[in-house]
């Protein structure tokens, strides 16, 4: 790990976000706690946990469209279209079944593209969602009688 | 307007429903719908194609539920067929969630088991269908969410008396009503 001076600490201090220049390569780095960067880096990371098992054509069209969202909820027409990409491109925005069609034309396999509704997203398209499974059953009514007085 | 579910009957005692040889036991009051399932970019389902009964659950989290078995022996699809694109999360567990597009089977009226004849709905799955490992026995019947008819402009209503439900897609008065208001 490296420490840093005062001087550097000071110099951090009046930078926001604070940056560092390797006069070597010229890279520069931004420097972030370790809270934060441990809070955003699943982001960074496209093949975490979270988005293990999506198949890679499929997960680089979700990213291309949660970039485009904003922009794409700016325009109140086309709220409740579909929309379908092919990794970074935008195959177009239309019916469901349009785009599907127009997939197959290109000859595209089903893993490279995604489709999505524009909608505003809770989270991106690639992270769990957390459900209730539902599906609760119980055998007659007396059992029912038994669970509601228990 | 196309109704989908006409007087579709459901039970206030348990009862059971064949899938091929298999026989499973129902619960009092669930509602039983038919499907089939398909691949995503298959547009028109084929005449041949496997449908299987399944539980409309309002309080169901997920558009479609299904264990990988039925998934292949009910429905007859192989999962490599059908890309993952998503996981959830149910009770901790993680769930693989992947691309197909639902078809829901029109009922003979006033008949669970009958199907009628008319093309089956193209029902669009924008969340995926999660496919359980059949190892832990759930769904014991696959699990047909609310918001899969909600997302597809589906409208049910559901009679008491007759204890039948109703399903159908927008008709010109529903457009105008909601238009008014």
């Amino acid at each position: 790990m490296i420490e840093l001076t005062r001087e550097q600490r000071e110099a951090l201090r009046a930078e926001k976000p604070p940056a560092v220049l390797d006069p070597g390569s010229q890279q520069t780095y931004i420097l972030v706690r370790r809270e934060d960067y441990e809070r955003l880096e699943h982001l960074l990371k496209p093949d975490n946990e979270a988005t293990a098992g999506i198949a890679p054509g499929i997960l680089r069209s979700q990213q291309a469209f949660w970039g485009d969202l904003p922009e794409l909820l700016a325009q109140n027409k086309l709220r409740g279209e579909w929309v379908c990409y092919y990794g970074d491109d935008r195959v177009g925005i239309g019916s469901y079944e349009g785009l599907i069609r127009e997939c197959v034309r290109r000859g595209l396999r089903r893993d490279e593209y995604d489709l999505f509704i524009i909608e505003p997203h809770a989270r991106p398209p690639w992270e769990p969602e957390e459900i209730d499974g539902g599906g609760h059953e119980v055998d007659d009514e007396r059992s029912f009688d038994r669970l509601s007085h228990a | 307007m196309t109704a989908v579910l006409r007087d579709l009957p459901f039970l206030e005692v348990a009862d059971e429903v064949s899938v091929g040889r298999e026989r499973v036991p129902l619960k009092a009051y669930q509602i039983i719908v038919w499907v089939s399932l398909s691949p995503s970019e298959v547009l028109e389902l084929p005449p041949r194609a496997q449908c299987f009964p399944t539980i409309l659950d309002t309080g169901h989290g997920h558009r479609f539920s299904i264990q990988d078995r039925q998934l292949t022996q009910w429905a007859g699809l192989d999962l490599r067929g059908l890309p993952a694109r998503d996981r959830l999360r149910n009770g901790g567990r993680h769930v693989p969630v992947h691309t197909a597009n639902l078809w829901l089977h029109a009922n003979v009226r006033g008949k669970r088991d009958d199907l009628s004849d008319s093309p089956p709905c193209l029902v669009r799955l924008d969340r995926g269908i999660a496919v359980y490992p059949g190892q832990d026995g759930y769904p014991r019947l696959p699990l047909v969410g609310l918001g899969t008819l909600v997302r597809n402009g589906l409208y049910l209503s559901l009679d008491p008396k007759r204890c039948v439900v109703n399903r159908r897609t927008q008709d010109r008065k529903t457009k105008l009503l909601h238009w008014l208001r």
